[in-house]
């Protein structure tokens, strides 16, 4: 089942609306929820918020559909401040994380509810609610009721009701992490799909960095209400601007090493440039690598012990203890996996490529 | 699934022993006052039941139960719904306190409660018959229509409107439908009646089922203000003939069934079979 937008969906590119966070700080009791988010999505774009529990990224969306209001700053749509416009006519359609569907009214009369308050007329109300079903794959579900549909098709009426009334912006709150494995993929290509067609600026928050990283533009890393790092999957991945990016998005070793120069770090014998984090030179501190960027050799003078390897498909990832006590983790292709078992003595090394460094957490 | 409604039909001589029970208890009571109302010697008579119609006061006193009941739960719900919609929206902290307030009528016996009211009515000649509260205060007394009855009412339902909407909030999720209503383009109002209120429906009819049983059947209340509603009624006719009384008694139960049968008749309509086809 594919999720096509016909003609008359479309927004031009140039209608897209853009969203600016300025300054957005908000406090719960003692909790700071946003600590000054700053924070602009671009016309058209699918920008993801992502972060751990409690950074803040849910509070930054509920703030641009109107069920939060910020302490201090504002939100704006196209240049013009909404803080104080209530939520109902924001022009915001929201997919909530949990089911919302509402248990009372089937499919059709969901999708329909939002063209019901504005006064559309009935004919006309269904028609647009059809269209709407057919635009999700569910056009023969429209009698069901909400529990008499999956989990997966309860969210595509969900984002059909969201479209309904032909929001400026679309806010996907976790809309797929209620749902099984398999569902999830599938509906986050569908949602991509229909969202790059629509040409719907959107903000998506989620907790799962694959989720983030397969689907969006750029992808915002939220760390206790701030914005630490926005941009494209991409260089999120290869060039994290700090330690907690790189921890958080993929998977990273920290290795002993010493700033032998103002961008250029020592490790393992070689000399890497430091795209993020910073230290004083001759100072010690921790290199973060990626399990691809490590090189092992068999070498029976060498300094890593092997203690485990777990297999991932074309890969596997070794598990390396250094002299210092670090585990580093490795990426060997799968044939070449039985050079480095259990026990095996191995050389690692860096190849030149860029990395970040942290300060020292071991002493 | 099948296991399931196996072991529910499956006889089970504990459970038929306690049905049993409660069978008799309820039941053979019922039974022997409908014998006692319609037995005459050796032939089965109604005249006792036709005799009720004819006796002054039943239609009126019926109309006025009636019209108190509906005024009450038209009140009671105006009250509550929103209150305990907003107290989960915002202020969920305040749960327990509001809990135990509305639970309150139920510690305070009806006696104490009237003697209060008595006390404030007395207010009206003794104080206040210089300022326009008097007029209000002998518009509530009332006698064709004694508001003052909805009062004491409304606060008696508290508890039982209370268990029923909070046990009907509990199943729904609130906060999402509102919100979702919401960002459809709802405002506070239409979200509460289009997107809360329908899937409250059950709670609803549970709180006016029991706000109309409490009405139907006050006494304490109405008889010492000295009002003479349904229940005042049997009581004030039920001395002179034994058999009479037993009667209406058995009337004024079946009259609660029919009405609570009408309600829910009424508000159970049904959406669509809950099993997908």
């Amino acid at each position: 089942m594919t999720l096509t937008a016909p003609e008359n969906e479309k927004t031009a590119k140039a209608g897209a609306a853009t969203v600016e966070f300025r300054g957005l700080r908000r406090q719960f009791g003692s909790s700071v929820a946003l600590d000054g988010l700053d924070l602009t999505v671009r016309p058209g774009e699918l920008l993801a918020l992502l972060g751990p529990s409690g950074c803040g990224k849910t509070t930054a969306l509920r703030m641009l559909a109107g069920f939060e209001h910020p302490d201090s700053g504002e939100v704006l749509v196209d240049g013009v401040d909404v803080t104080g416009v209530p939520a109902h006519r924001r022009d915001a359609g929201m997919v909530f994380q949990s089911y919302s569907l509402f248990p009372h009214l089937s499919a059709l009369d969901n999708v329909a509810f939002g063209l019901r308050m504005r006064k559309v007329g009935t004919a006309q109300r269904r028609a647009r609610a059809a269209e709407l079903l057919d635009l999700v794959g569910l056009a023969d579900k429209g009698e069901r009721f909400p529990h008499q549909l999956s989990g997966g098709q309860q969210q595509r009426i969900a984002l059909a009701r969201a479209l309904a009334l032909r929001p400026r912006v679309l806010l996907l709150d976790e809309p797929l992490s209620a749902l099984d494995a398999k569902v999830r993929t599938t509906l986050r290509e569908e949602i991509r799909r229909l969202q790059q067609e629509l040409g719907i600026t959107t903000l998506f928050v989620t907790h799962d960095q694959e989720e983030a990283l397969s689907m969006a533009d750029r992808v915002a890393v939220m760390r206790a209400g701030r914005v630490e790092q926005c941009s494209s999957p991409t260089e999120l991945y290869s060039r994290p601007a700090t330690a907690f990016v790189a921890e958080f998005v993929g998977t990273v070793s920290r290795i002993p090493g010493r700033m032998a120069a103002a961008d250029v770090a020592e490790a393992l014998g070689s000399r890497v440039p430091v795209t993020g984090g910073a230290a004083a030179v001759g100072a010690s501190v921790d290199v973060l690598v990626r399990p691809e960027a490590v090189e092992l050799a068999p070498d029976p003078q060498g300094d890593g012990l092997v203690t485990s390897g777990a297999f991932l498909g074309a890969t596997t990832r070794i598990t390396v203890r250094l002299p210092e006590g670090y585990d580093v983790k490795a990426d060997v292709p799968t044939r070449r996996a039985a050079d480095f078992p259990a026990g095996a003595r191995v050389a690692v090394t860096l190849p030149e490529l860029p990395v970040v460094v942290a300060e020292r957490t071991k002493g | 699934m099948a296991r399931l409604t196996f072991s529910r039909t499956r006889f089970r001589p504990g459970r038929g022993l306690v049905l049993a029970a409660a069978a008799v208890y309820f039941l053979v009571p019922l039974a022997a006052s409908v014998v006692f109302s319609v037995d005459s010697g050796d032939h089965v008579t109604f005249g006792a039941y036709s005799q009720i119609v004819g006796t002054e006061g039943f239609t009126d006193s019926l109309l006025l139960s009636l019209e108190l009941a509906v005024t009450t739960i038209v009140l009671v719900l105006l009250l509550m719904v929103p209150a305990m919609v907003a107290l989960r929206l915002g202020a969920p902290k305040l749960r327990s306190v509001v809990a135990v307030v509305c639970s309150l009528p139920l510690v305070v016996p009806p006696i104490a409660f009237v003697a209060g009211i008595s006390t404030v009515l007395k207010w009206g000649p003794e104080y206040l018959s210089r300022t326009p509260l008097f007029q209000t205060i002998v518009a509530i007394q009332n006698e064709n229509y004694p508001f003052v009855l909805v009062l004491a009412y409304v606060v008696m339902a508290l508890p039982f409107v209370y268990q029923a909407l909070d046990a009907g909030l509990r199943a729904v999720d609130v906060r999402t439908l509102v919100e979702a209503a919401r960002s459809c383009g709802a405002s506070w109002p239409q979200a509460l009646v289009r997107a809360v209120l329908p899937n409250l429906r059950g709670a609803l009819l549970n709180a006016s089922f029991l706000t109309l049983a409490l009405v139907l059947g006050e006494f304490t209340v109405s008889h010492l203000l000295g009002y003479q509603p349904f229940a005042v009624w049997i009581v004030d006719i039920s001395g002179a003939q034994a058999q009479m009384s037993v009667a209406v008694s058995v009337l004024s139960l079946l009259v609660t069934w029919v009405l609570l049968l009408a309600l829910a008749a009424v508000g159970g309509r049904r959406t669509p079979s809950r099993t997908a086809p």
